[in-house]
């Protein structure tokens, strides 16, 4: 079982500020962390925050035994935009980066529709299926690009056997025509996990994500991360990792300092919490472009 | 160098169109492997040549959808904003300036995310901002097609200032003709006042947005007097908008091929031209000027209605700025199509192109700037991991004997190196 660490927006910003615990953090013996997790929590913004995905890429370059989710709603986000970026930080982090979903983000304001503040369209509304169906639009986005389809051969000019990319099709609430920018990664597809908060939120969202994060005592049915408020780990025998919460008052280098003595895990996101690649979801979506051909490469 | 004297250093910034500008980067150098372009050491190798040339900023020209990559790994794109937030880890100095849409993303949101990778740089983020002209990335937002130009530009100036708004922390009430927000970021203030803005293209629209709100324009030239008009241009308007003139840059774009001779640099143009597919230049022909190139007579000059069409405003093929220098290219020699196509390996598309020494290219960047033309160049290498070294080794030290370039970093961030206050 893995243990992983949360941090909060003003604890991130305090991690950002200070290399020296940066390293601490990267010695400490902890598998995973999650950025940014008080955005979906429900809590109201209470200090400094940043982007979690930003501070993903720049903390994954200066903390290589860490794993990192970024924790991000669709909310004032497009799901093309938040899949590339994801799958972009998984790439420069060698398979050790995931995103897990919330249903709003509480540092954006309040009210409106999820991607109607981008003035484009009224938008959908800000619930759990929204955030359900973003969910399945990442995933068939991370598919859509198979890092197989990349020959670079030289001889016949052919870089990319562009038709074995698939065109994601998605005709729901998010209309989505098209591939990713990046192919798939080290781990296959960066860990989508959703933070969910009862058995019936659990239900739904399972279908759509590799892992769960639950508080103890919420009923799942895929691989879940129980999360802790708090710094103490407890057992959870069916879970895949447990998530500790620090308070905003902990020392946090303390905290690290107390956890050095584990073994630094070491491994993609998807092998540190023993998870399966997810099911192929584009099996039967067309190519996206034409079969290449030697005599056109020249 | 004729002209008068004029003080100050050029800068010096690289849109690194990935592996270099040219489609067939991806086969010319054997430290480049099939998965370079998402590589994490490649990023940091072309970083840290770039960091020990003293260059100013690093670009990423970028549109939010998959280009084909049959014969081209430049298409293959990492997100800029998170590409250069893991760059911010592993540099020091250099100015990092990522592209994004205002059509594609939600101004609150992008604020934040340009805020915070300014955060984690330590003042060294910058926008260029950009409308999107490409088509296939509204099918990925779910919008039938582009929205019409004007109303792109329209939205374009209210989204800039409601991210500058955003960006003092302050709350922002704002009810507007295509946002309504009332909010405020709770990302810490910048390190450099606020992120640098640059306004890419070279529409009249686009130089308004500019001159008034942005610190530098990349802009795309093809001829040193159509570039000493339109930087005329820009900085009036900046003055007629009560700003200090030279506190917005004009970075024209260079495509650029260096060799230790003229001829070598041309054969260098060639070979990596005549390694990617010849389909290419018809096809950029085509998307450039919004037509089927294919139909064109190769051996005969170009219709003049097909010219015409490509200055209309209203047209809606390919970049107005683009279309406008390159039919301006057109009609000064009056080539025939294949003529032209082959110029435009060494005189450039588009941007303007440059094919020769690393003496030629420095006396090239001096004249540029002692006539009034630029502030500095975007460098455009055809292939980046050989290219960028070339300019560090070679182009650098003679621009810092003609003192025209700094010796060391002296500032730490990307305003400062541009000398643009906040």
């Amino acid at each position: 079982m893995s243990t992983g660490i949360a941090f909060t927006g003003p604890q991130l910003v305090a991690l950002l500020g200070d290399p020296a615990l940066v390293r601490a953090l990267d010695s400490s013996g902890f598998a995973f962390a999650v950025a940014g997790i008080d955005r979906i929590d429900g809590s109201a913004p209470d200090g400094p925050t940043v982007d979690s995905s930003i501070a993903v890429a720049f903390l994954a370059e200066r903390t290589p035994h860490l794993a990192w989710l970024a924790a991000a709603a669709v909310h004032r986000d497009h799901p093309y935009n938040l899949a590339r970026r994801i799958a972009s930080a998984d790439h420069l982090s060698g398979g050790r980066t995931g995103l897990v979903l919330g249903v709003r983000d509480g540092y954006a304001p309040e009210g409106g529709t999820v991607w109607g503040g981008a003035g484009s369209s009224t938008g959908l509304p800000i619930d759990a299926a929204t955030t359900d169906e973003a969910a399945e639009v990442v995933q068939e986005l991370w598919q859509s690009y198979p890092a197989e389809a990349i020959v670079a051969d030289r001889h016949t000019g052919i870089y990319a056997r562009a038709d074995r990319i698939r065109r994601v099709e998605h005709r729901g609430g998010f209309r989505v025509e098209g591939s990713l920018t990046v192919p798939t990664t080290a781990q296959g597809t960066p860990v989508l996990a959703r933070r969910v908060t009862s058995a019936a939120e659990a239900a739904s969202a399972a279908a759509v994500v590799d892992l769960l994060i639950a508080p103890p005592g919420v009923r799942t049915s895929v691989p879940t991360v129980v999360e802790v408020d708090g710094d103490e780990p407890i057992e959870a025998p069916d879970a895949v990792g447990v998530l500790l919460r620090p308070r905003e008052d902990s020392d946090l280098g303390a905290l690290f300092a107390r956890y050095a003595e584990r073994p630094a895990a070491s491994g993609t996101l998807r092998e540190r919490l023993g998870l399966p690649e997810p099911a192929p979801r584009l099996t039967d979506a067309p190519a996206a472009f034409a079969t290449p051909s030697a005599e056109l490469a020249h | 160098m004729s002209g008068p004297a004029r003080p100050g250093h050029v800068i010096l910034g690289v849109n690194t169109l990935v592996l270099g500008y040219l489609p067939a980067a991806w086969q010319w150098e054997s430290r480049l492997h099939a998965t370079s372009a998402i590589d994490p050491a490649y990023w940091q190798q072309i970083a840290a040549t770039a960091e020990r040339a003293t260059l100013d900023a690093f670009f990423l020209a970028d549109g939010p959808a998959l280009g084909d990559p049959s014969y081209d790994a430049n298409t293959t794109k990492l997100e800029p904003t998170i590409n250069w937030a893991y760059l911010a880890a592993a540099t020091s100095h250099l100015g990092l300036i990522a592209t994004a849409s205002s059509t594609f993303n939600d101004p609150f949101e992008l604020a934040e995310r340009l805020l915070s990778l300014d955060h984690v740089s330590g003042g060294r983020a910058g926008w260029n901002l950009v409308t999107t002209r490409h088509g296939a990335a509204a099918g990925n937002f779910g919008l039938a097609g582009l929205p019409e130009r004007g109303d792109r530009y329209a939205r374009a100036v209210e989204f800039v200032d409601l991210v500058t708004a955003l960006w003092e922390g302050r709350d922002v009430h704002h009810d507007g003709e295509h946002f309504a927000l009332h909010g405020r970021l709770r990302v810490p203030p910048s390190p450099q006042g606020r992120p640098v803005i640059l306004q890419a293209g070279g529409s009249a629209k686009g130089r308004w947005i500019a001159g008034t709100r942005a610190d530098g324009v990349f802009s795309a030239e093809l001829t040193k007097d159509g570039a000493v008009a339109h930087y005329a241009e820009v900085k009036r308007i900046a003055a007629e908008a009560g700003r200090n003139p030279d506190a917005v840059k004009i970075l024209p774009g260079v495509l650029l091929s260096l060799g230790s001779t003229e001829e070598e640099a041309r054969r260098r143009s060639d070979a990596l031209h005549d390694l990617g597919p010849s389909s290419y230049s018809a096809q950029w022909l085509s998307g450039a000027l919004g037509i089927d190139a294919s139909t064109l007579e190769a051996d005969a000059p170009f219709p003049n209605e097909v010219l015409e069409q490509a200055l209309d405003p209203a047209f809606e093929g390919g970049s107005i700025g683009f279309r406008q220098s390159i039919v301006a290219q057109i009609r000064s020699t009056n080539p025939t199509v294949r003529e032209y196509l082959k110029q435009t390996r060494y005189l450039g598309s588009g941007h303007h192109g440059f094919a020769g020494t690393p003496e030629q290219f420095v006396d090239h960047v001096e004249d540029w700037f002692r006539s009034g033309a630029i502030d500095g160049f975007n460098l455009q290498p055809d292939v980046l991991i050989d290219g960028l070294e070339v300019i560090a080794d070679e182009v650098v030290p003679l621009l810092r004997k003609r003192g025209l370039f700094r010796h060391e970093y002296e500032t730490t961030t990307l305003r400062g190196h541009l000398g643009v206050a906040s």
